[in-house]
């Protein structure tokens, strides 16, 4: 099993945008799981725990979800110890200002803007998966499953 | 008189020795008692210790008589047997288990009697029996010689003796030969034994038996020394042997006790055997001893000498609870003795000499009563305060001068008369008369208490009028109780009395004006105001009746509004009549403006048509004062009293202040009518805006909140299909650019070019709703700084082109940073954009004062507009020129003017097509 990156996004225009600009930066598309909304983000991050599926490296992860949004997401992320270290880049077409504060206090690593140039959203996305995968290092004591 | 403690001088002083005396006998007594309680226990004590002395001396003796009987039995061994073997003695002597039953004997072995050429015969013999490097020793040539041929137990300790010639040595000798010669068991002196180590060292002895030839007589000192074929024999180790016979005393012996045992009859240290305590040595302890016994002890033909002496541990008991009882009780009942009597002896004196002292104090004090009684009469002679005293049967029995002038008797008048008299009449405080039952005297006669402060009038009629006095009365009683004589003092207080009186009446006065201005501070409406002043002037003033009256114009007529007191439909009468057709001193008052008294209205003609129903009512004189409004009067108030002639200057006075409060409060209510009802309307009025203010502050609050959350969802939501379309075509373009015609592929670029344009559009948007809903935070900003900045940035996008920034230093404003950023960003990058296509941009930013105004602008050489379109610049989507030839939504100016307007400044343009633009704002 290659290192996975957890994608929550529920528009499927954007997830395919996503997963073709990954696809470009020569990430196959098996390594990213596609979350459709914050619940079954939460679910498949709660499978990783018994082991049944692979941790990921990194979240990127929407704000504007059905069920549970992305702040939702983003607290229980932290607030659970196995996950407490897990890296979440937030993509959002957002630039409120206050949605950069609560992420950032609820404990998002990076916070990305959802560009509408797909040039730059792609570009922007390599460089994610390029730093996120193979530059930045986590904690050992995070219990990789 | 002769004081009575010198009768007897000189048994005094054997009277003041006797408690000593007492004290010496006692504690001599307690001696005694003691003496003989401490010889006693002395002598249980010296009993005790002979007592363990023989204890100890009988022990000893008895083991060592049970070893000789061992011994005994030993021998018995061999003159039972021809031959006796090692192995019989030893199968005998561990029969007898001796370390278990016999602690302290260190074995029993057998020593052979042998001639010289026999020694030899007899070597040979046991170095067959297996021990090789058996010897007899010392070595040397004797002419006869013992051997220890067996010595069980056969441990390593004894087996240092085996073989051992203790004849060769003298002291064993002696005992030896001893044994032999009289045939009986013989100890040797203090020996070492050769068992003894370096290490341990005890004093040790033997005990020999000789062993005969049975089968031959040995009666004879020679046949015994003829027939001797050894000795049987057990050495012993001194302190091994008697910790085992001391072992039932050893607590006793420790503790109490130094037992020492010396050999032979002399305790000198080198003949020392055992020491009890081995740890204090004996003689180490330095104690005298109480109690000390040597015994000599003959054991086996030898002399011990057994040293005893007692310890503290022993001697401390002497010292028991008995002695020491006696010695506490008896020195305390001594000393309690020794007190009780000393009490009696000095409790006597002392007695006679307190009689003694209260004697000369009784004469002392009769000498000063008779003093006092003189005295007492001349000062009551005197005294200003009138004084009589009754006789137990009520009768006058002493009058002082003040008494007789009250009473208007000579002193020999009042000798003898009762309180009751037909020439004076006693008073009560209000005038009326005391009944004979009340006078002070009889009261005081009747209680047996005294009384005091009694206010009492005495009216003597026509002789000399009324008087009031204070009166204070005491009894005085015999021992019975009765009473033997009242004693009355009066005080003449006449004149305080009056003055009194008119005081009240002022007081009275005074306090309904005062309670009046508090009704009139506390009052809502005047109708409660005026009840409340009839009703004072009725309780406080106490008027039998009291009412106000108003005018009414209408009825040309006064109307009562308020009353209080005794009226029994009166008013209502008043009315009937009609008050103004008459003359009263109501109407009076109303047609002059001035008050009008009826001072005795039974004979005044003027009260003619109510005079018959007043004086029914109990009405003796009247008043009426105006009450006025402004200067108009507009009605009266009217006061009853009871008696006639009431009305005096004083009180006319304080109801004339009374009136004039009464009508200033009027006027008071009348203009807090007024202002009341307006304050009524402009409250209204106030509220209704007030709910209005809140109504459209709710309803702003509501559209903000809309609209807030109207562009927030805009931020997520609408950007989201424009990167669809911008990214599929994207895609379409690059991937799949061989599928489509130049047709189509020009179509996917409008298609992504209207993307890019609808984007710019929403971020516009949402920066003017952002400008519209932040909060102002009003800081000094230095535009100056922040243009610099700007025209960097805006430099860098375009490094080749041609631009001159003209930037005047320290414009510096009151206003919200972030948001003068966004209007610089757009009046500089407006002013980028459109001089894009000069040679040379040339961008200026200053400022100018206009008036008193400070101007700040934005000027720049570009594209310019024309100025009849200048109202159309600031508004939202406003465009003035192609988009092909400048870009840009139209947002950016009506994001500009609308911070301006924020501010509270002002924002215009000035330019011409062509030749640049110019916008100028302030704040």
């Amino acid at each position: 099993m290659g290192k996975k990156i957890l994608l929550v996004e529920d528009n499927p225009d954007d997830v395919e945008l996503a997963l073709l600009a990954l696809q470009a930066s020569g990430m196959e598309n098996s390594h990213t799981v596609v979350a459709r909304d914050g619940q079954e983000a939460l679910d498949y991050l709660q499978r990783t725990a018994h082991g049944s599926v692979a941790k990921p490296e990194v979240i990127l992860l929407d704000l504007k979800l059905p069920r549970i949004d992305g702040f939702e997401v983003l607290k229980r992320v932290r607030a659970n110890p196995a996950t407490r270290y897990l890296p979440i880049v937030i993509l959002s077409s957002s630039r409120e200002e206050r949605d950069l504060i609560t992420c950032y206090e609820l404990g998002a690593n990076s916070y990305i803007q959802k560009s509408l140039d797909f040039s730059i959203f792609s570009e922007s996305v390599r460089q994610i998966g390029q730093y996120w995968l193979c530059l930045n290092e986590v904690p050992w004591q995070c219990p990789r499953v | 008189m002769q004081p009575i403690s010198s009768i007897t001088p000189k048994w005094s002083v054997l009277f003041r020795a006797t408690p000593w005396l007492i004290l010496c006998l006692c504690l001599a007594a307690t001696y005694i008692l003691w003496n003989n309680a401490q010889n006693h226990a002395q002598a249980r004590q010296k009993e005790e210790f002979d007592f363990r002395v023989n204890d100890v001396t009988a022990d000893i003796k008895n083991r060592i008589e049970g070893y000789e009987l061992i011994l005994r039995g030993s021998k018995a061994l061999f003159n039972a047997s021809r031959e006796v073997s090692r192995q019989d003695f030893h199968n005998y002597i561990s029969a007898l288990n001796l370390r278990q039953d016999y602690p302290g004997i260190q074995g029993i072995g057998f020593s052979r009697w042998l001639s010289a050429q026999a020694k030899t015969h007899r070597l040979a013999q046991v170095r067959a029996a297996s021990f090789h490097d058996y010897s007899s020793h010392p070595l040397g040539g004797r002419d006869a010689y013992s051997t220890i041929i067996f010595i069980e137990p056969f441990d390593w300790r004894n087996q240092r003796a085996f073989g051992y010639d203790m004849y060769a040595e003298p002291l064993r000798r002696a005992a030896m030969a001893l044994a032999r010669d009289e045939n009986r068991a013989a100890i040797s002196r203090k020996v070492r034994l050769l068992q003894e180590t370096e290490g341990e060292n005890q004093a040790g002895f033997l005990m020999y038996l000789p062993v005969y030839r049975h089968d031959v007589p040995h009666d004879t000192l020679a046949q015994r020394r003829a027939n001797l074929l050894g000795w049987v024999y057990a050495p012993f180790r001194m302190n091994d042997l008697m910790n085992g016979i001391l072992e039932r005393h050893f607590g006793e012996i420790n503790e109490t006790l130094d037992l020492e045992i010396y050999d032979g009859d002399m305790s000198i240290p080198e003949n020392l055997m055992y020491v009890a305590d081995q740890a204090h040595g004996g003689h180490a302890v330095l104690h005298q001893s109480r109690f000390e016994h040597a015994e000599n002890l003959e054991l086996g033909g030898h002399q011990w000498t057994i040293y005893m002496r007692s310890r503290p541990g022993f001697e401390s008991r002497l010292k028991n609870e008995r002695t020491q009882t006696i010695i506490i009780a008896g020195t305390g009942i001594s000393l309690l003795l020794t007190w009780i009597v000393w009490l009696l002896v000095n409790g006597r004196r002392r007695v006679l000499q307190l009689a003694e002292k209260m004697n000369l104090e009784l004469i002392e004090t009769s000498r000063q009563l008779r003093e006092n009684e003189r005295y007492q009469h001349a000062l009551l002679a005197d005294l200003p305060a009138a004084v009589v005293v009754h006789g137990p049967d009520g009768a006058i029995r002493y009058s002082n001068a003040a008494a007789q002038h009250i009473l208007g008797l000579t002193e020999a008048e009042a000798m003898g008369r009762m309180a009751q008299s037909s020439e004076w009449r006693f008073l009560h405080e209000d005038g009326s008369p005391l009944p004979a039952e009340t006078y002070p005297v009889n009261q005081v006669f009747a209680d047996k208490k005294p009384l005091h402060a009694y206010l009492m009038g005495i009216d003597r009629g026509a002789i000399s009028g009324k008087s009031w006095t204070l009166v204070n009365a005491y009894p005085e009683l015999d021992n019975t109780g009765q009473v033997t004589q009242v004693v009355v003092y009066f005080l003449d207080v006449t004149q305080h009395k009056q003055a009194e009186n008119q005081l009240k009446n002022l007081n009275r006065f005074y306090s309904v004006l005062t309670r009046a201005n508090e009704a009139i501070v506390r009052a809502t409406c005047q109708s409660q105001l005026f009840e409340d002043i009839c009703r004072i002037a009725v309780e406080d003033g106490q008027f039998v009746m009291a009412w106000v009256g108003l005018i009414d114009n209408d009825l040309s007529e006064i109307i009562p509004v308020a009353h209080w007191g005794n009226d029994a439909g009166y008013l209502e009468c008043l009315r009937k009549v009609g008050i103004l057709s008459f003359n009263g001193p109501t109407a009076q008052t109303l047609h002059t403006g001035d008050y009008h008294l009826s001072q005795d209205i039974a004979a005044d003609a003027a009260m003619n048509p109510w005079r018959r129903k007043a004086v029914q009512r109990g009405y003796g004189s009247s008043a009426a004062f105006p009450i006025h409004l402004g200067h108009k009067v507009v009605g009266a108030i009217n006061l009853y009293a009871a008696q006639a002639h009431y009305f005096n200057a004083e009180i006319i006075h304080l109801l004339h202040d009374l009136a004039q409060d009464i009508s200033f409060a009027l006027g008071a209510f009348d203009q807090q009518d007024r202002r009341a009802f307006a304050e009524t309307q402009l409250q209204q009025l106030n509220q209704e805006l007030e709910q209005r203010v809140a109504e459209r502050t709710r309803q702003l609050e509501n559209a903000n909140k809309e609209l807030e959350s109207f562009s927030y969802s805009v931020s997520h939501d609408l950007r989201a299909p424009l990167r669809s379309i911008d990214g599929f075509s994207d895609i379409l373009q690059k991937t799949y650019a061989d599928s489509l015609d130049d047709k189509g592929r020009d179509y996917l670029g409008r298609v992504r070019r209207a993307s890019k344009r609808m984007g710019e559009l929403i971020d516009d948007l949402l920066q003017l709703s952002r400008v519209t809903l932040a909060e102002l935070r009003k800081e000094k900003v230095n535009l100056s700084a922040m243009v610099q900045g700007i025209s960097a940035e805006i430099q860098e996008t375009a490094p080749q082109r041609q631009a001159t920034w003209i930037i005047q230093d320290d414009i510096v404003v009151q206003a919200d940073s972030r948001l003068m950023k966004a209007v610089l960003e757009n009046l500089l990058g407006n002013a980028w954009k459109f001089t894009a296509n000069q040679p040379a941009s040339r961008i200026e930013f200053g400022l100018i004062a206009q008036g008193n105004e400070k101007v700040i602008f934005v000027r720049d050489n570009g594209a310019g507009f024309d100025m009849q379109y200048a109202g159309k610049l600031f508004g939202a989507f406003q465009r003035l020129h192609n988009i092909e030839e400048f870009d840009g939504t139209g947002i950016g100016l009506a994001t500009v003017q609308r911070i301006i307007h924020r501010h509270g400044g002002r924002v215009w343009a000035e330019g011409q097509t062509g030749h640049g633009a110019t916008i100028y704002f302030t704040l």
